[in-house]
């Protein structure tokens, strides 16, 4: 299982190239069955401040992040064939993705790009997959990747990696 | 993971892709929709179809034509026209229409009039006028208003874009200048029960709803820059200027998406159409390459621009006619139809007029009230009246003779009337 500040920072640093200060938010669901959403933080409140040695107590909250402007993620509620997945993903020309069992009902495919993707791009997207058009807000969350799911606890791990 | 790859780029070059698909099963949707409502010659249908697509678009063209159709009545001029209206991106039917209230509808909407024969009228020269720029990109009407101030009263002047696709309908046909413009279509009597007997539910019909859903994300694809026509047309005078043997410029390797571009130019280049109808018929082109049907549209334009130049011909004969009519002495009583022939080729100078060609004109004018037959020998009794008010419509005014009060003899004393005897 992936360090999870090492995951933050590869988004932040990586993948983001410092433009986007994400927001990173968590969820719990109480034994009586009511929802605990924690209070949002960005990446930089959250992680500037930390020291090496107690990284992982402080994030202990954390299982939701908001998806990157440069992010294109397709959430599919049914655990559909991955091969006649990446099959699509192929034919479309998406060569480098990530697709992740999301720890719920189906799988969230992460597709990272040079440059921002609009909105209208993204519910394209969606559509063609028949994702939930839901993620392709600008201000949306989604589960934090090698994190317990906040409903089920199962861990939402890799299952495919391309390029 | 690797981010190079550029997904807007790709998302933007797949839904160019699925809307120019979509964009083809809208057209095919669409000459279902007009074969289930209108009895038509077959290469109207795909004129309408594209022309109806094209509304859609409209503003990505320099010019778009006017569709004028033409017919006797009974033909199904209205229910044509108010089903193109339909169809058409924001249509709006109107059976009489000022200046006025067209430029200022004119922005986004396609304008379709019905009983257009009163456009000819000399009254409505403005709207004339109006229309006559209207079917070209840059024709705007200014119109000032009444602001006012703390202190005085001002003007402020408000723009009108006029640039829209506009379809018209009569029966007695376009003046020359505003014809000019418009892709005319001649509608026959229907005979087919199964069409005329349709009743026109288009709120109701699926493949209408269906259609106007396909399109409908077609537009907004192109309003976000995915479907582009605009550079098509721009390029034409390029391709002339670059790629044509008498070109002075320096020619240059040109890439594929130049070659595909060229291949259109050069069937362009290749029809008989020039000048204004070229200008016309240009948008039908450029979409009719898109939908891959270009080879057989320049077959029909190129069919219906020789339809036209005959028209035209007919047309100025009819005119002479008219004028002719309109002229004649008027009277209520049977005429011999070869008196009326022989005046006629006289004044025409043309041997081949003769009474059978004569009595069909008439009748295609609706001139005739009555006809007899008298010892082998035709006679009509002629329409002056209809003959006189349809060439006002061609803008020839007819001089009304003065009416000099017509003294009787009994009036004038002896003395003078001696006079004039010896005089």
């Amino acid at each position: 299982m992936m360090n999870k500040k090492a995951w933050l920072d590869y988004l932040y640093y990586d993948v983001g190239k410092q433009h986007y200060d994400y927001f990173l938010g968590g969820l719990k669901l109480m034994p009586d069955g009511e929802i605990k959403s924690h209070k949002w933080q960005t990446y930089s409140e959250t992680c500037f401040g930390l020291v090496v040695g107690d990284p992982e107590n402080k994030l202990w909250w954390i299982n939701q992040r908001q998806i990157l402007p440069n992010e294109l993620v397709l959430d599919i509620e049914i655990k559909l064939d991955i091969e006649e997945l990446k099959r699509k993903l192929n034919l479309f020309g998406i060569l480098n993705y990530s697709i992740f069992d999301s720890g719920s009902r189906g799988y969230h495919i992460h597709i990272f790009s040079k440059s921002e993707i609009t909105e209208t791009i993204k519910s394209f997207f969606c559509k063609m997959f028949g994702a939930d058009i839901v993620k392709s807000g600008n201000k949306t969350m989604i589960a934090l990747e090698y994190c317990p799911h906040w409903k089920t606890g199962k861990i939402k791990e890799l299952v495919f990696k391309n390029g | 993971m690797d981010n190079n790859q550029d997904i807007e780029q790709i998302g933007k070059e797949l839904q160019e892709r699925e809307a120019k698909d979509k964009l083809k099963e809208a057209y095919w949707l669409l000459i279902k929709i007009l074969n289930k409502y209108l009895d038509l010659k077959p290469e109207y249908y795909d004129i309408i179809a594209l022309w109806i697509l094209g509304t859609y678009f409209h503003k990505q063209f320099i010019t778009y034509p006017y569709l004028f159709l033409n017919a006797m009545k009974g033909s199904g001029k209205s229910r044509a026209l108010k089903l193109i209206t339909y169809l058409s991106y924001n249509g709006e039917l109107m059976n009489s229409i000022s200046e006025s209230v067209l430029f200022r509808t004119a922005e986004n909407h396609m304008i379709g009039i019905d009983e257009a024969e009163h456009i000819g009228s000399k009254e409505k020269n403005a709207l004339r006028e109006l229309l006559n720029s209207a079917y070209k990109q840059g024709a705007k009407v200014k119109r000032a208003f009444k602001v006012k101030g703390k202190e005085r009263e001002g003007y402020q002047i408000e723009e009108f874009n006029v640039f829209c696709p506009v379809a018209l309908a009569n029966i007695w046909g376009m003046d020359e200048v505003l014809g000019d413009r418009c892709l005319t279509l001649i509608l026959e009597k229907s005979a087919k029960k199964e069409i005329t007997r349709m009743i026109e539910l288009f709120d109701f019909d699926e493949d209408i709803k269906k259609f106007k859903e396909l399109v409908e994300f077609c537009r907004v694809i192109s309003v976000k820059g995915g479907i582009i026509y605009i550079n098509k047309a721009l390029g034409w005078n390029d391709y002339i200027n670059k790629y044509l043997p008498n070109s002075t410029t320096i020619l240059t390797l040109p890439n594929t998406t130049t070659l595909y571009q060229n291949e259109f130019y050069e069937k362009v280049w290749r029809t008989s159409l020039d000048g204004r109808y070229l200008e016309l018929f240009l948008p039908l082109y450029i979409l009719a390459d898109d939908l891959g049907y270009l080879d057989e549209i320049i077959r029909i334009s190129e069919q219906i621009v020789i339809e036209k130049k005959e028209e035209d011909v007919m047309e100025a004969r009819d005119i002479s006619l008219l004028n002719f009519i309109s002229t004649y002495q008027e009277t209520g009583d049977f005429i011999l139809m070869k008196e009326l022939t022989a005046k006629f080729k006289e004044l025409e100078e043309e041997e081949w007029i003769n009474s059978k060609w004569f009595g069909r004109a008439l009748r295609r004018l609706g001139l005739v009230k009555k006809k007899r037959k008298v010892q082998g020998r035709v006679e009509v009794i002629l329409n002056f009246d209809k003959a006189k008010e349809k060439i006002k419509m061609f803008g020839i005014e007819i001089k009304e003779e003065p009416k000099v009060e017509q003294e009787t003899l009994s009036d004038k004393p002896n003395e003078e009337l001696k006079n004039e005897e010896r005089m």
